[in-house]
């Protein structure tokens, strides 16, 4: 694959997901974004191999009374894509990410 | 929150389905998971009700686009160049079944874009060329009427008052001028303008210069692009020349662009004056007469500023005329509407709106009529399907397959639809009522219907190809692998859906048929209907002597030589003149009279409809007079005014007394009964017996008259004479609207005519449709039985016995269709009442007549399936496996 150029609406995501929001409602709520594009823009970023989801443990979730919440984190390539995206995106404040919170690649 | 909690629960549910099955259980999961924590959120933030509502229904509404991108993921470019290659080899594989698709959804689409072209034409482009935005039309209101117009010094007083919130005002009027440029003088269109007119409008000319200030009574003329085209060759240096209007001449200042047709709704005017030179266009000196009302007047609002604030400040600016010129304004208010509601578009509405509900039926049985084919073929592709799905194909990836080969027939049927649409705009001129008027008309198919027929070619492309695409991929695999024809299950399910489309078209089609049978009727019973005159060889022409300049002493001399001209041409039985026809629609003006010995009941105001007429008009009309005498060239302007009633007025007024020698008043002075004539019609066929009277024109005069001429042999013969005898009389007056009488008869069933042949066309193009439909069923069903009809032969079944068997079938579904059908077509026929002629909405020979030729087609139809399966040889049949 390619060099992938990233939507502004893909940034905004991975931005988001790298400064500490790491599930749909988080995201949305950080990025202003409506339902209609996070979600779908997190599939196509997840098939892009930016970034992965993994389920919280439903039995924890139930414990508590609510519904399971799917994360994402960003993957080293993302962490690459996101940085070189910042570069177009100067507007975007720089954030530091540490690579003890990366993913390893590949499909879940 | 409950309810709206079940309600987006429902539609995640919902939307799932669009989503690939891999993903499915995680979309959904992922999204209930959302709108718990979003409406925790919301509760959280105590946001209202109402809001929080709305902004979870907003929320879930996400989920369709996503659900649709997920879909369109799987959708790679390469499968979709397979199915779009797979789809065209199907295709060309049946040059026969494709042709057939194509042309009826090519007929349907076509036609749905030829209506909708049209009525862009007259209600979205209402005023070519013009910036119509925030333009809005200017009523002169009293308490019974909103559309009156305004005379010129209350134009000027409501211009000066400035109203609030709008920025200017102008004034127009449409008048019919005779224009000379080189050679033969011509009757043209034009409008009498205020100098700001094209300021206001935003018309930049494409020659020359605007209308100035100045100009308000100078004899300047603006010409519209198709006049210079048409009257003056496109000549290069037409600004500055002399042209003569009415016997004056007048400097051309400047050109309009090309497609400007003025400023009245529905009209295509040429020529454009100032309207201060009125005097040389219209009869009496106007512009001083505060109460005679004859300008139109739009407005154009001020950026910003709404139709409810222009309207406050005209209604003080009515008020405020009302209190300075009580003896015209008072009670007159003013009113403004946006432009799409006045007018002429306002008119076409309901006509355009029975025409898109016609076309819309017609595209409705062409769906039903391709899913049928679609439908059947997808019974003979069963074993494909079955070997798809045996070897890993997802249900989805074979609906996607079918749909793309649908949409590729959609795609090939709009474009057939466009192409059909570009050729029969132009037939849609057929449609306009007949009228001296110049209607404008549009025919140039515009990049909105191009669009619009891409909207429809895929609402087509669902409504035909997703039933047939869900049926045709979920057979029962083994069964299909089987063997196709014994899939009994399968093809019973099938051939319901399929009955009840056939239902659906027969039905829908006798609709149709029906209602174009009672036009058809009315039509034909009009055509024996007494009009009341015997004329019926002759021609007919208009005559105006106003633009000329002549006064009623030189005019009426005027029509008494050229009558003396006319009837000494070859061929001309007797001529006259009148100033109206019969059945023009119109049928003269109506007049109060007051009738000496008749006391009217209180409160009973006799009006009475009457005709000018010419010496020897009874006699060129062929109407019989019975009593008394008919109006001659004693009855000149120096003589007693004379009146001709027909029977019904005099039955009415002078009951059991001689009507002759009695003296009545319409407004012109005392006149004396001279004679009776026989009853007849006036306006239209379809009407009552009316009162009607006769006066005689050089007594009444008129500047615009009709010249009636009997003739025997060719009427159209004796045309070029009747110009050369105007010519020799005045050579800068034309003679215009020269038609036949049988021409002009043939307008007064216009209306009727056009309704009955465009509801016949489409009707019997249902029927076809239907009937190919219902044939095509039951061939199939009886392709699929051969099996059984072989077993039920060799076990001794007649011929007769199979026959029944089949048509069985057909017919029940025909006679379920007309049934449905006949109960729509009689809440159609009231919905049309209104239009008919001659008949009623429950005229009962124009329901059977369609039901009766329906079902003899439908018995044909299911007939020929059906001996083809009584020559069956029952051991080739039984061995088909």
């Amino acid at each position: 694959m390619g060099r992938t150029h990233l939507s502004l609406g893909s940034v905004t995501i991975l931005h988001a997901i790298a400064s500490g929001s790491r599930f749909g409602f988080d995201i949305m709520a950080a990025t202003g974004l409506t339902s209609g594009t996070v979600y779908p823009t997190l599939d196509r970023l997840e098939q892009l191999g930016l970034v992965r989801s993994h389920w919280e443990d439903e039995a924890a979730a139930h414990a508590e009374g609510r519904p399971a919440r799917r994360y994402f984190a960003l993957t080293a390539r993302g962490a690459v894509a996101l940085q070189a995206a910042l570069e177009r995106c100067r507007w975007l404040r720089p954030v530091r990410i540490d690579p003890a919170t990366l993913e390893p690649e590949g499909r879940s | 929150m409950k309810g709206v909690r079940r309600l987006w629960l429902a539609w995640i549910w919902c939307c799932a389905w669009l989503v690939p099955r891999w993903r499915r259980a995680t979309w959904r999961a992922q999204w209930r998971a959302d709108l718990w924590y979003y409406d925790r959120w919301l509760e959280s933030e105590s946001v209202g009700r109402l809001r929080a509502a709305a902004a979870l229904i907003l929320r879930a509404g996400g989920a369709l686009p996503h659900a649709v991108i997920l879909q369109f993921l799987e959708w790679s470019p390469v499968m979709l160049s397979h199915d779009v290659s797979f789809g065209a080899r199907m295709l060309a594989r049946r040059p026969a079944f494709t042709f057939v698709a194509v042309l009826m959804l090519g007929i349907g689409i076509g036609a749905n874009a030829t209506i909708f072209n049209w009525l862009q034409h007259v209600v979205l482009q209402p005023l070519p060329a013009v910036d119509v935005s925030r333009l809005v039309a200017l009523h002169g209101t009293t308490a019974t009427r909103d559309d009156l117009s305004f005379s010129f010094p209350n134009f000027v007083d409501l211009r000066a008052s400035k109203p609030a919130g709008l920025e200017d005002l102008i004034a127009f009027r449409a008048v019919a001028m005779n224009l000379r440029g080189d050679g033969e003088p011509r009757r043209v269109w034009g409008e009498l303008v205020t100098p700001n007119f094209f300021d206001v409008l935003r018309v930049e000319p494409a020659l020359g210069r605007r209308f100035v200030e100045a100009d308000h009574t100078a004899e300047v003329v603006v010409l519209s692009h198709g006049a210079w085209q048409r009257h003056f060759g496109g000549d290069p240096s037409i600004v500055g020349r002399l042209i003569t209007l009415n016997a004056r001449p007048f400097t051309v200042i400047g050109v309009t662009p090309e497609g400007f047709r003025g400023s009245v709704l529905g009209l295509s005017l040429d020529v454009f004056v100032p309207v201060g030179m009125q005097r040389a266009f219209m009869s009496d000196d106007r512009l001083g007469e505060r109460g005679t009302s004859f300008l139109q007047v739009y407005g154009r609002l001020q950026p910003g500023a709404s139709l409810q604030q222009a309207q406050a400040a005209l209604d003080v600016a009515a008020a405020r005329l009302a209190a300075a010129h009580p003896a015209q304004n008072e009670g007159r208010g003013i009113a403004a509407e946006p432009l799409w509601k006045a007018g002429a578009a306002g008119m076409m509405l309901p006509i355009m709106a029975i025409l898109m509900a016609v076309v819309g039926v017609v595209l409705l049985i062409a769906c039903a009529n391709l899913a049928g084919l679609l439908l059947a073929r997808a019974a003979g592709r069963q074993r494909e399907v079955a070997i798809r799905l045996a070897v890993g194909a997802s249900r989805a990836r074979l609906v996607r397959q079918f749909l793309v080969e649908s949409s590729m027939l959609a795609v090939l049927g709009g474009g057939a639809g466009v192409l059909l649409s570009a050729w029969a705009a132009g037939l849609l001129r057929l449609l306009l009522p007949p009228t001296p008027l110049p209607i404008a008309f549009e025919s140039a198919v515009s990049p909105l219907v191009v669009l619009y027929a891409t909207g429809v070619t895929f609402a087509a492309a669902l409504a035909f190809g997703f039933l047939p695409a869900l049926r045709a991929s979920a057979p029962d695999p083994v069964v299909a692998l089987k063997d196709v024809t014994s899939a009994a299950g399968g093809v019973r399910g099938r051939s319901r859906l399929r009955g009840a489309l056939v239902v659906t078209q027969v039905a829908l089609s006798l609709v149709l048929l029906v209602c174009a049978a009672l036009f058809v009727r009315g039509l034909l019973r009009a055509q024996t209907m007494d009009t009341g005159f015997a004329l019926r060889e002759g021609v007919l022409a208009s005559i105006d002597l106003l633009p000329n300049g002549y006064d009623p002493g030189r005019g009426a001399i005027f029509h008494q030589r050229l009558l003396e001209r006319v009837a000494g041409v070859p061929a001309v039985v007797s001529a006259t003149l009148a100033s109206n026809m019969p059945l023009d629609f119109g049928g003269g003006s109506d007049t109060s009279v007051a009738i000496e010995g008749y006391v009217p009941a209180p409160g009973e105001d006799v009006q009475v409809y009457y005709n000018r007429v010419g010496d020897r008009y009874f006699e060129t009309m062929g109407i019989d007079i019975l009593a008394g005498r008919a109006l001659d060239e004693r009855d000149d302007a120096g003589r007693p005014l004379a009146v001709v009633v027909n029977e019904t007025m005099a039955r009415r007024y002078w009951a059991n007394q001689d009507p002759v020698g009695r003296r009545i008043d319409f407004g012109s002075g005392p006149a004396v009964v001279v004679g009776v004539a026989r009853d007849g019609k006036y306006r239209q066929l379809t009407e009552a017996p009316r009162n009607y009277m006769y006066v005689s024109l050089a007594q009444v005069f008129r500047h615009d008259a009709l010249l009636i001429v009997r003739t025997s042999g060719d009427p159209a013969a004796v045309v070029p004479s009747l110009h050369a005898a105007v010519r020799e009389l005045d050579p800068d007056l034309p003679l215009f609207d020269v038609r036949t009488i049988a021409e002009h008869l043939e307008l007064s069933v216009f209306l009727p005519r056009i309704a009955g042949s465009i509801l016949a066309i489409f009707g019997l193009l249902a029927v076809t449709l239907a009937v190919v439909g219902l044939y095509g069923l039951v061939a199939l069903v009886a392709a699929q039985r051969t099996r059984e009809i072989g077993i039920r032969m060799a076990l001794g079944a007649t011929r007769g016995d199979v026959l029944r068997l089949v048509l069985r079938q057909g017919m029940i579904l025909t006679g379920i269709g007309l049934v449905t059908g006949f109960g729509l077509a009689v809440a159609a026929a009231q919905g049309i009442r209104s239009q008919l002629v001659g008949v009623g909405p429950t005229d009962a020979i124009s329901f059977a007549g369609p039901a009766v030729l329906l079902a003899v087609v439908a018995l044909v139809a299911c007939a020929l399936p059906a001996r083809a399966a009584t020559t069956l040889d029952p051991v080739t049949a039984l061995r088909q496996e």
